[in-house]
């Protein structure tokens, strides 16, 4: 009983602002973290002006030259600049990332919301289908999804947000139940606010902290399954510089030339990582029990 | 505790159901068909509409899909289009395969993680800890299949330790499982250290020291028994990614597994064969989330059936 | 109690059940590749010898009447009525001799009286009317029915002598009876074993025997020590002097070629363009090339805009630098193509070709497009193949487009999605590849009737059909070529496509495989090429 209460206190004193930047950035991990996000993003936003070649320059003989003065990371097969092509790529994965993962938020997020605020049979029908979506190989599904229906950033999207909602669903369920039964929500019922207005203005906003902390590890994992697909050959269309593709393609040449292969990767690995090391401290500042 | 089975098992069928109404819709709205396949690219409009008709595909999909689904209820997973034989024996022969790995996988990870994981734990902030955090966050960032290529690049065609591709003695697994079994004793490793410092820092924990019990009796019995629970849950969701992460492994070390079956089916649109991989694949997966499930009611005292 | 002794049990049943699934993978017997059980028993076999052969995929089924996909496995297994030497001639197989009646509509065929199938039992006239027959039953949906359309039956005369009556005189009736598809199956074998036939069974009358075939891994062949009727023009007309042949399955390119290099893998068909360089240096590997019969080419939508314009297709095709793709894309193996047979077929070849054909000229390319109204560019669609290959190509035709003003957005597809799309109609400019070594490839894809698939270049004109028609039904194979060279001019002239590369035939063979024969077709293995002992 009394840890329940000096945990609740704690809460409340947590989310105090000015205590929360300073404590999250005194972790070395997630100052690491942030940096490597804002790289990224000022790679993806600035490409033009940092690739030094644009990513479909095809100069046939240049082509397979490892890393030289000229071509730092070097070429692929057509004799395109490699670190050109990975800079312009981290667009397309920041893009299928962060859009799929958004979609993926929307709707795990309502279906969560529901089926944590409503109980009943619509939690009964809800968490069935997420426990099963949650534990079930739904990569399995987003590449019957591409492969059947086509190449195109918009079926890739798609498919990667597949992966993603259910955890969403289960979080934003799990906080809902757990703050339905808080006073400040029974108050607003007796207070008479719609459902809608409890939701949206009081229970989603409580419930922000562990949403974002997902975000931060789910996009990761969304870049991966993108990189996974195009790897498969389910990617957008050439020729586009997606990082999975350029592994893709870069495997074939694996024996000549594997740096086309080896650089996407290291650059998605440092990427991915960024992201996981700020998550990570985002969720350890924020409540150090949030870890499932 | 029979019961919860039971109606878990019985919750699987509506699911794989679901299931195969999901996967016989994406497959049939989508262009293409396999009697392209069959008859090849020279083949005049009469003698494909001859296959087609032979194959019962010409017929409206609701008739193809309740026939798929009366002889599904039946046992029979129907034939492949393009191999002329019974999907049942197309499974039969990879699904072990693929199984066969992803269960060699985990057990690797688990292997590997657990102990990873306590070291870590017990050695919390200080070289160790940071050391083997280091290598599990590097673990979860990398793409497997890259990793993959990696190590079948360095140890099976520079230095020729494992075999290239094909499938038959142990060697020949040890490349995928590796791949597959770091990659994912990365996450457990993760999950097994946080849940062992919070039983760490528990009421009975403490009370078992004021006891006076020795520290390394402490943690060997109580908190690890306590510590592994959250992580057998996690056994069988990890299946669910291995599964799904095993086609690319599959394809890159050219193993015939039913990951890799499955993929080239839907791009030849062999349906039967699609269908019965995925639903057998889906089902192993639950499985195995209830045999963690069961293994959790087990292992912990605190839950009654 | 009663709790924990029901949970020990469902623990223990749980670690047994996962101790299975852990052992399960290992049931398939732990033969290394390589190997195969053999020789006879009691006396001390001489080392076995098995020459392994890579594949990216796998056979759908070794019955090749059911299917239009064929591994080449059957090529071994099975003999045809008649063969094709090294110069590509028709030679006797099956059959010792044939004639024509006067009208060129009954062919006679008189077998071989010596041949025996794999099951022991003699070849007869009548296993030839069964293959044929059962080929041509609507019943049996078999997709190679169109090749022997022109048939309309076939008669046992006696046991070793058949007739085949046509429909109309067919000069190609040797090319189809030498195909793949025209492997003779034993009556009798086909009949008992029923749908078993092909995945478990296989009986045919070839220098190789049908072992094993562990499906998604590899194929087995074992050779027949009966075998005693190879073909005239082989030096070694008895039985093969390798023991066993592997075809494995290694989806994965680069293994393939790690495989080769590794000694593993003896043989790689089709090395890719971009491979080819790499693999000739790799030590103990020689890469055979060979003119193929294939054509490469562009092709667009003739009856929609822009293409409906003659100038818009001479631009497109003076705007494709072939050179630099044979040089960069398939690194110097190949040739371009200028017309629309290639150079391999010999007597059909339109020996003009390249004088007809269109120049790289982007400047020309440029003020064609202008004449044609499209002086502010032009945004068309590509549609491809999934593979690496064409994507690469599609790359670079891309770039070359650009160069004239045309905005290629290129689209890849899978084969099925890409056979339906062309089927729909939905195609602007895609990219093909045939592989057929006759001049009727011509009427398959071109003619009027063929119109809207397999003619997906919508090309419908009454000239071509014409001069089609004239060609087919020529009296003699003489003035069949003179037609075709007229046909061939003719679509030069009106730029139905736009014709790139001409691939080479390659094949990567180990050292340790020693007299080996690259035929033009497929490597002839029992004809006297053996392998080195390790």
């Amino acid at each position: 009983m009394e840890d329940i209460i000096k945990e609740d206190i704690l809460e409340e004193v947590e989310s105090c602002e000015p205590n929360f930047w300073q404590r999250l950035f005194s972790n070395k991990m997630a100052v690491f973290g942030a940096i490597v996000i804002l790289i990224l993003f000022i790679i993806a936003i600035f490409a033009p002006l940092i690739a030094p070649y644009s990513f479909d320059a095809i100069d046939l003989p240049q082509m397979l030259k490892g890393p030289n003065t000229e071509n730092i990371l070097g070429t692929d097969e057509f004799g395109r600049d490699i670190f050109s092509r990975i800079v312009y790529g981290s667009r397309i994965s920041l893009k299928v990332g962060f859009i799929a993962v958004g979609i993926s938020l929307v709707i795990g997020t309502i279906l969560g919301a529901l089926a944590g605020y409503y109980g009943g049979i619509t939690d009964y029908i809800i968490s069935g289908i997420t426990d099963i979506a949650y534990s079930f190989p739904v990569s399995l599904l987003a590449i019957a999804f591409v492969a059947a229906l086509g190449r195109s950033l918009t079926n890739l999207i798609f498919a990667v947000a597949l992966v993603s909602w259910s955890g969403y669903a289960r979080l934003v369920r799990g906080q809902f139940i757990s703050l339905r039964n808080r006073e400040f929500i029974e108050a607003t019922k007796i207070l008479g606010m719609s459902d809608v207005r409890i939701i949206f203005k009081h229970m989603l906003p409580n419930s922000m902290a562990p949403i974002i902390v997902l975000t931060t590890l789910e996009i990761p994992k969304a870049i991966i399954v993108e990189s996974s697909l195009s790897f498969l050959g389910l990617g957008v269309p050439p020729p586009a510089p997606s990082w999975g593709s350029i592994m893709s393609s870069g495997r074939a040449y694996i024996m000549e030339a594997p740096w086309i292969a080896i650089f996407p990767g290291l650059m998605m690995a440092l990427a991915v990582l960024g992201f996981n090391l700020f998550g990570d401290a985002l969720r350890d500042t924020l409540d150090p029990r949030l870890k499932d | 505790m029979l019961k919860y089975i039971i109606k878990k098992l019985l919750l699987m069928i509506p699911v794989l159901l679901g299931l195969t109404i999901i996967v016989f819709l994406i497959l049939h709205l989508a262009p293409g068909d396999p009697v392209h396949k069959v008859v090849g690219p020279n083949a005049t409009p009469e003698v494909y509409e001859n296959v087609k008709r032979s194959m019962g595909l010409d017929r409206p999909l609701i008739i193809q899909y309740f026939d798929y689904l009366g002889n599904l209820l039946k046992g029979d997973l129907g034939s492949s289009i393009l191999q002329h034989r019974p999907v049942a024996d197309i499974v039969m022969e990879r699904f072990p395969i693929t199984i066969g790995l992803g269960v060699r996988a985990l057990l690797l990870s688990f292997l590997i993680a657990v102990p990873v994981g306590i070291i870590a734990a017990v050695n919390r902030n200080k070289l160790l800890d940071y050391f083997a955090m280091t290598f599990a966050l590097v673990g979860i960032s990398m793409p497997t299949f890259w990793f993959g290529m990696l190590l079948l690049y360095f140890f099976a065609y520079k230095l020729r330790l494992f075999p290239i591709s094909g499938y038959g003695t142990w060697k020949h697994l040890m490349l995928p499982v590796i791949t597959m079994g770091l990659t994912d004793a990365a996450v457990i490793a993760r999950m097994m250290r946080s849940s062992m410092l919070e039983v760490i820092g528990q009421d009975y924990i403490r009370t078992a020291r004021a006891k006076g019990l020795k520290e390394k009796v402490v943690t060997n019995k109580h908190a690890l028994k306590n510590a592994l629970i959250p992580v057998i849950t996690l056994l069988g969701m990890r299946m669910g990614w291995i599964v799904g992460g095993s086609v690319t492994l599959e394809i890159i070390f050219s193993i015939p597994g039913l990951g890799r079956t499955m993929v080239d089916s839907i791009f030849s649109r062999d349906y039967p064969v699609v269908q019965g991989s995925i639903l057998i694949l889906a089902a192993s997966v639950m499985i195995s989330n209830l045999i963690a499930d069961i293994l959790y009611a087990v292992v912990d005292p605190r839950i009654r059936y | 109690m009663k709790n924990s002794i029901s949970k020990k049990f469902a623990f223990i049943l749980i670690v047994l059940l996962a101790a299975i699934a852990g052992f399960s993978g290992c049931t398939k017997a732990d033969v290394p590749t390589g190997e195969t059980p053999g020789g006879t028993a009691g006396e001390q076999p001489a080392k076995e010898t098995t020459l392994v052969i890579a594949y990216e995929r796998d056979a759908e089924t070794l019955n090749h009447i059911k299917t239009g996909w064929y591994s080449d496995s059957l090529i071994y297994m099975y003999d045809r009525l008649v063969s094709r030497d090294y110069d590509f001639n028709y030679r006797p197989s099956l059959a010792k001799s044939w004639d024509t009646s006067e009208d060129g509509m009954v062919w006679t065929f008189h077998l071989r009286e010596d041949v025996k199938f794999h099951n022991g039992k003699p070849l007869t006239a009548y296993d030839i009317k069964f293959t044929f027959d059962t080929i041509l039953d609507p019943e049996t949906a078999s997709p190679s029915q169109s090749d022997f359309a022109a048939i309309k039956g076939l008669e046992v005369k006696d046991e070793y002598t058949v007739d085949v009556m046509l429909h109309q005189p067919f000069p190609n009736l040797l090319f189809v009876m030498s195909n793949t598809s025209a492997g003779i199956v034993s009556q009798e074998a086909y009949e008992e074993y029923g749908d078993e036939y092909g995945i478990n069974y296989v009986v045919g009358t070839g220098p190789y025997m049908f072992q094993e075939w562990r499906q998604g891994d590899k194929i087995v062949i074992v050779k027949n020590p009966d075998y005693n009727w190879g073909p005239e023009w082989m030096t070694n007309r008895g039985p093969a002097l390798i023991d066993n042949i592997e075809f494995r399955v290694i989806p994965e390119e680069n293994s393939r070629l790690m495989e080769l290099e590794a000694g593993n893998v003896h043989i790689l068909r089709d090395v890719p363009a971009s491979f080819l360089q790499r693999v000739d240096d790799i030590d103990g590997v020689e890469v055979m090339r060979r003119d193929a019969t294939k054509l490469g080419y562009l092709a667009y939508a003739c009856d929609k805009e822009p293409f409906t314009d003659i100038r818009v297709r001479q631009a497109i095709n003076h705007a494709i630098n072939k050179d630099d793709i044979i040089t960069y894309v398939f690194r110097g193996y190949g040739e371009p193509a200028y017309g629309y047979l290639p150079p391999a077929l010999k007597s059909e070849y339109y020996a003009d070709s390249k004088k007809d054909g269109y120049e790289y000229d982007v400047e020309k390319a440029k003020q064609l497009l202008n004449e044609a109204g499209y002086n502010d560019g032009l945004s068309l669609t590509l549609s491809v193949e999934n593979s690496t290959e064409y994507s690469r190509l599609a790359e670079v035709l891309q770039d070359q487009l650009k160069q004239v003003g045309i905005n290629v957005v290129i689209q890849p597809y899978d084969s099925s999605s890409y056979t339906a799309m062309l089927k729909e109609g939905q195609q602007e400019l895609f990219i093909r590849l045939y592989s057929w070594p006759n001049a009727d490839i011509l009427d398959w894809f071109l003619l009027s009737s063929q119109f809207p698939y397999p003619n997906h270049s919508r090309w419908q004109d009454e000239k071509t059909d014409e001069l089609i028609h004239n060609a087919a039904t020529s009296p003699t194979w003489d003035k069949r070529s003179e037609g075709y060279f007229a046909v061939q001019k003719h679509l030069i002239e009106q730029a139905v496509w736009a014709p790139i590369y001409i691939p080479e035939n390659t094949i990567a063979v180990r050292e340790e495989v020693k007299n080996f024969k690259f035929h033009p077709w497929i490597p002839q293995y029992n004809d006297g090429t053996y392998l080195e002992a390790e």
